[in-house]
């Protein structure tokens, strides 16, 4: 099982939304993690076969991405999908299995199981319009899993989920990624955390990083610190280096940040995270938003 | 023996649960369904409005022959109606996009572009049958002909489909039924408008001019068609798409 990625691109009139990314899934968890903006969304699409790369290739054991065949094999949840206004949970779920070829008997059947895993069969009847963000996500996922897909690939799946939803889905999707490719993209660093085998960090339309976790984090391993300082000295650690967390404290500042030694004597070497790689990479766009929006 | 000794064996020992069940069943091969099956499920996905605007405009043509008898005001007022018929027809076509399905439509075995082929082609049916029923009905009753009726019915109706069509293709909003309703409201009012303010419009002077305008809007709408299905096809659509 694999499905490879060969120089997918994706221009735009004046913007590189997907520049050349090139990559080999096989079975497992694989977690894309990037800014808004980055080219995640594009990258999925394009796997998909919903959006038409400007150049480079998608194939699962050699089936192109454009056959019917790669659609018969895959899941997708895209990150904003609508609904009929008269359809019901059980409809929608129903209606989408007849487009994934499902016989009538099986759809049904496999309807029930998954309103069942996703915890609506108490409103399978009951009209989408009337769900909450959460509910017609769950129903995302599961019509995802209709065809028992071989690629299964989930554009935010846990936005709009509770805590405990959350971490349902985390282990939902952990368990799928046994004998299949999962390849979900969001920016709750957590998620990709817990649950991905495989990191891909995503930047300007770049895998900029991929690997397991403990390799992702290794550049910056060593290089976060944590200080409590006064004022002056945060004023001035906060000016020179990329910051990854501030908290007041009474007369004091607590800062998490990363440095490629001690930044102050006050200063404690801490066990890197992959938030803090995340918040490392990205921390010049959220300097540039912080500038825009005039926040200090 | 074995049956009794298979039972008692049942009441003496739990059995132990399943190892690998998933994996097992994810192994099986389910039976799929064919493109036949795919057709016939998308029918009754068609809007019951469809059905029933068509089978109203049917009686309705009924009722008002037997009331009114088939003159020429009565040949403009069902063909001013006759555009909301394919109006119906074109939200439904539009539907996808209208309520933001495409996405996942077209990430499905069977995609958005044969879902839209297969809706064009059941309704595409359904408003001949209509259509023929009621040039049926009225040409026995008239002494326009079946051709000439058929064209003075036809043209208004051809009108809409393409400037329905012309919205829906270059359009990127997902409010465009509303547009199309505009379009549609335009086209019949103008159809009462000519045929009330001219009136020898369906006189047999006239018939080049409605020979031309049937013509030009069939080749129009046949056009517009052509290009709704490309679009699909070639996922043109997808620049509207957020990046």
């Amino acid at each position: 099982m694999e499905l490879v990625i060969d120089r997918l691109s994706k221009h735009y009139k004046n913007k590189m939304a997907v520049d050349r990314v090139s990559l080999t899934l096989k079975e497992g968890v694989y977690g894309l993690l990037g800014a808004n903006g980055s080219g995640k969304t594009t990258l999925m699409r394009m796997i998909c076969g919903v959006l038409k790369p400007t150049s480079g290739e998608v194939k699962f054991n050699g089936i192109d991405v454009s056959e019917e065949k790669f659609r018969d094999l895959l899941g997708y949840l895209p990150q904003d999908f609508g609904y009929y206004p008269e359809f019901t949970a059980y409809d929608f779920l129903l209606y989408l299995s007849s487009l994934k070829g499902l016989t009538r008997q099986r759809a049904k059947d496999r309807t029930s199981e998954l309103l069942k895993l996703v915890g609506l069969s108490d409103v399978a009847k009951k009209k989408i319009k009337s769900f909450s963000g959460g509910m017609k996500q769950r129903l995302g996922i599961a019509q995802a899993l209709l065809n028992n897909p071989k690629i299964l690939v989930l554009d935010e799946p846990t936005a709009g989920l509770d805590p405990n939803e959350r971490v349902r889905f985390r282990n939902l999707i952990s368990r799928l990624g046994k004998d299949r490719i999962v390849l979900l993209s969001t920016h709750i660093v957590s998620d990709v955390e817990y649950i991905a085998s495989t990191i891909l960090l995503m930047k300007n339309g770049q895998i900029i990083h991929k690997g397991p976790l403990e390799e992702i984090i290794r550049p910056i391993e060593g290089k976060v610190f944590e200080c409590l300082v006064d004022c002056n000295t945060a004023e001035y650690l906060i000016a020179n280096y990329p910051i990854i967390n501030v908290r007041e404290e009474k007369d004091k500042t607590f800062l998490r940040l990363v440095a490629e030694k001690a930044p102050c004597k006050e200063a404690k070497a801490v066990t890197a995270v992959l938030e803090d790689l995340y918040l490392y990479y990205f921390n010049k766009e959220a300097n540039k938003s912080e500038q825009l929006y005039g926040i200090n | 023996m074995k049956y009794k000794l298979k039972k008692e064996l049942k009441t003496v020992f739990d059995a132990p649960a399943p190892a690998r069940k998933e994996e097992f069943i994810n192994l099986l091969e389910y039976p799929k369904a064919n493109r036949l099956d795919f057709f016939i499920s998308q029918i009754g996905y068609i809007r019951k409005r469809v059905w029933i605007l068509s089978l109203l405009l049917f009686i309705g043509t009924l009722i008002g022959l037997y009331f009114s008898g088939a003159s020429y005001s009565f040949v403009w007022v069902v063909s001013s109606v006759l555009p909301f018929v394919s109006l119906v027809t074109i939200s439904e076509i539009a539907r996808s996009i209208t309520y933001n399905m495409d996405e996942l439509e077209m990430s499905c075995k069977y995609n958005l572009l044969e879902v839209s082929l297969i809706r064009i082609g059941i309704l595409g049916v359904v408003n001949l049958a209509v259509f023929i029923g009621i040039l049926l009905l009225l040409s026995g009753k008239t002494d326009l002909g079946f051709i000439r009726l058929g064209i003075y019915l036809s043209t208004p109706y051809l009108l809409n489909c393409y400037g329905s069509l012309f919205v829906i293709n270059r359009s990127k909003s997902r409010d465009t039924v509303y547009i199309c309703g505009s379009v549609t409201a335009l086209v019949s009012i103008l159809n009462s408008l000519i045929s009330i303010r001219i009136y020898d419009i369906y006189l047999e002077r006239n018939r080049m001019f409605w020979a031309i305008a049937f013509i030009m809007f069939a080749v129009l709408s046949l056009k517009e068609i052509v290009k709704f299905i490309k679009r699909m096809e070639d996922l043109k659509w997808n620049s509207s798409l957020t990046a």
